[in-house]
């Protein structure tokens, strides 16, 4: 008797494991393209054939990255840039991010990161991932978007950064 | 004994026990089931297909079964519809939501001492920050930083401003970590932030 209920414990484990719908993440990729200038300033972005976003203007220019939100939430997210930029932070030559959760009534969520962080700032031509973007709740009557700060081109060399691709993955 | 029995036995052996462990397993099974029906269009629960209960089984086996099935069914079935909320309902449930969160952090602030050797210098950044992002109508009435989190807020001519003005306002901390804000609720014209010195020491407030 015993063994009776031992298999068939055994396979009604096994079967609910097989009918239960697995809750999956669900990732989202856009090519850096997607971004657009963001603000008054006088802005020159190439939208390029390989789907990069690269800041061609005369000066540090934010761009507005947006995402589709089909769940509830944000699991992770990720940005992969192009920092050809050699100068310092402190002067504007650094590619950061800022992932933004934000609802109608003006309050947000945001998590911040940039090239800073990495093991050097100046990539010259390879993209690199920002450090990952964690969690963050999504708003019942919300929208997500990256906010990026991206450098000029370098005068001298004309190494130019920009937005790669993005990626926001969610969770029901 | 010769080597070559030897090894004829040493094969032999393991293969007569597993053999022998089949038959064993087969004389414990129950009863052949009848064949499973064809599975009809829409399948019902997986359990009541494939589970039978074999002749002998007491009470306290159908018993169990029965519920084991319940528990399969429940959670195999579709989950149950979401409740529709209204446009403005969610609306409420987000301004709900952000006043919870709001509290939390104002009580965690008011608990975190500052750290002279980071406070200043995190001040002077987002007090850098603003003045560079030169927003229309808006000024930063305060800027103050514990060891792990800063709060400072931005008051406006107008909502109108305000409205503008929010968009580069939650973006001053450009370093690495997370933060949280939204108007006042005693005066929609203020803005008011909170930021972490790093995305880890950002409170847990969900």
């Amino acid at each position: 008797m015993r063994t009776f209920s031992s298999k068939l414990a055994v396979s009604l484990l096994a079967l609910a494991s097989a009918v239960v719908p697995a809750v999956a993440d669900n990732a989202k990729n856009y090519p850096g393209n997607m971004c657009m200038a963001s603000g008054a300033a006088n802005t020159r972005i190439e939208r390029a054939s390989t789907g990069r976003g690269m800041n061609l203007g005369p000066g540090l220019t934010t761009l507005s990255c947006p995402a589709v939100k089909d769940f509830g939430s944000i699991v992770s997210a990720k940005v992969h840039v192009i920092d050809e930029n050699p100068a310092s932070p402190a002067d504007g030559g650094e590619v950061s991010c800022t992932l933004r959760s934000r609802n109608l009534t003006g309050n947000e969520d945001v998590e911040t990161h940039g090239t800073e962080e990495l093991a050097a700032g100046f990539h010259q031509g390879t993209p690199v991932a920002l450090p990952s973007f964690g969690s963050m709740p999504g708003n019942a009557v919300g929208y997500y978007f990256f906010y990026c700060s991206v450098p000029e081109p370098t005068p001298t060399t004309g190494f130019r950064s920009g937005i790669v691709m993005y990626q926001i993955t969610e969770a029901d | 004994m010769k080597p070559r029995t030897i090894w004829i036995a040493a094969i032999a052996a393991p293969s007569l026990l597993v053999m022998v462990l089949r038959l064993s397993a087969d004389a414990d099974r129950p009863p052949a089931a009848p064949p499973p029906a064809p599975p009809p269009a829409v399948a019902p629960p997986a359990a009541s297909r494939v589970l039978s209960i074999p002749a002998g089984a007491g009470d306290r086996d159908r018993a169990e079964l029965a519920e084991l099935r319940a528990d399969v069914a429940r959670l195999g079935s579709p989950p149950a519809p979401r409740e529709q909320l209204s446009w403005e309902e969610q609306y409420a449930l987000d301004e709900r939501r952000a006043g919870v969160k709001t509290a939390v952090l104002e009580r965690t602030f008011a608990a975190d001492r500052r750290d002279p050797s980071w406070s200043p210098h995190a001040e002077r950044k987002l007090r850098d920050a603003f003045a560079a992002a030169d927003v229309p109508g808006g000024r930063l009435e305060d800027v103050s930083c514990g060891a792990t989190l800063c709060r400072y807020s931005v008051v406006f001519d107008s909502i109108a401003q305000r409205e503008d003005g929010s968009g580069v306002i939650p973006v001053l901390a450009r370093w690495p970590s997370r933060g949280f804000g939204g108007p006042a609720r005693d005066d929609p014209r203020r803005y008011i932030m909170y930021v972490s010195r790093d995305p880890e020491s950002f409170p847990a407030v969900e």
